[in-house]
């Protein structure tokens, strides 16, 4: 599994692992699930919007074979299901007392995993926009690091955005305030 | 009452039972090496085994039930 290709530090504690908000899969799986039922919708509509043409006596000589295709197209959603949620359930942050993971799935065969050690933390932005984002509390977040490259961590649709940055960064202090004097240990002093 | 899954003249279309025959082994084939890539990604990068087996578990079976309607309509229909 995951955490044991990654290889944890020994005292590294796993603070809390975030996927994207819920709504995110929430809106492709509606889309998908529209397009799955849409055969049957035309099936109910067909007779009504062309009248010239008897639809009806059609589809009942090739009733064998419509279904036939409709449950063709109903496997390939149901793939398509299985992508949406590979998607998101690979696609996360895990957030730990010594560093950040952030692990971008696109699709099967790209896959970015970046870390960045906590006491690299330099600043962190929220953003949320939208009305959607406001009501259901979800956003982007982003997390600049010091050192050569100043290189940045942002990852779009978090949820509670503002939860994460403070967990973040009350883990980063008590890393800091680790390093600084080792004897005191750091779940002490983050309260987590 | 007329079985409308026996109702078509395979003479008369292009859709015969060999063509229904390859469709299912072409969707069969597509699905079980989707579900080989999809429970190598759930089973390698999954942060919980358990969640990852149920899920897997789930999408295999339910595969497995449109793949076996897809046999049942067509030994109807042929």
């Amino acid at each position: 599994m995951l955490f044991e290709q990654i290889q944890l530090e020994t005292d590294e504690k796993i603070l809390l692992v975030v996927r994207k908000h819920w709504f995110i899969p929430f809106t492709k799986i509606f889309a998908l699930a529209s397009s799955a039922l849409l055969p049957l919708l035309l099936y109910l509509l067909l007779p009504t919007l062309i009248t010239t043409i008897d639809t009806t006596s059609f589809v009942d000589i090739y009733a064998g074979l419509l279904i036939y295709f409709y449950v063709i197209w109903l496997l390939l959603h149901w793939i398509a299901l299985a992508n949406i949620l590979t998607d998101y359930y690979l696609d996360l942050w895990a957030i730990t007392s010594r560093r950040i993971i952030a692990i971008d799935q696109q699709g099967f065969f790209r896959r970015f995993l970046s870390s960045f050690r906590l006491e690299r933390l330099q600043d962190m932005n929220i953003s949320v926009k939208g009305i959607i984002p406001t009501l259901l509390n979800f956003g982007t977040i982003e997390a600049q690091t010091a050192g050569g490259s100043n290189e940045e961590f942002k990852t779009a649709n978090m949820p509670d955005p503002r939860g994460l940055k403070a967990l973040i960064i009350s883990a980063a202090d008590a890393r800091q305030e680790q390093i600084n004097n080792p004897n005191v240990t750091q779940q002490a002093h983050a309260g987590l | 009452m007329k079985n409308p899954l026996a109702s078509i003249d395979f003479k008369a279309s292009l859709v015969t039972p060999e063509v229904l025959w390859l469709g299912f082994f072409v969707v069969t084939l597509v699905f079980t090496i989707h579900a080989l890539v999809v429970m190598y990604h759930w089973l390698t990068y999954g942060t919980n085994k358990n969640f990852s087996f149920t899920a897997i578990l789930i999408y295999i079976g339910g595969g497995a039930l449109f793949l076996l309607s897809l046999l049942i309509i067509i030994f109807a229909i042929t």
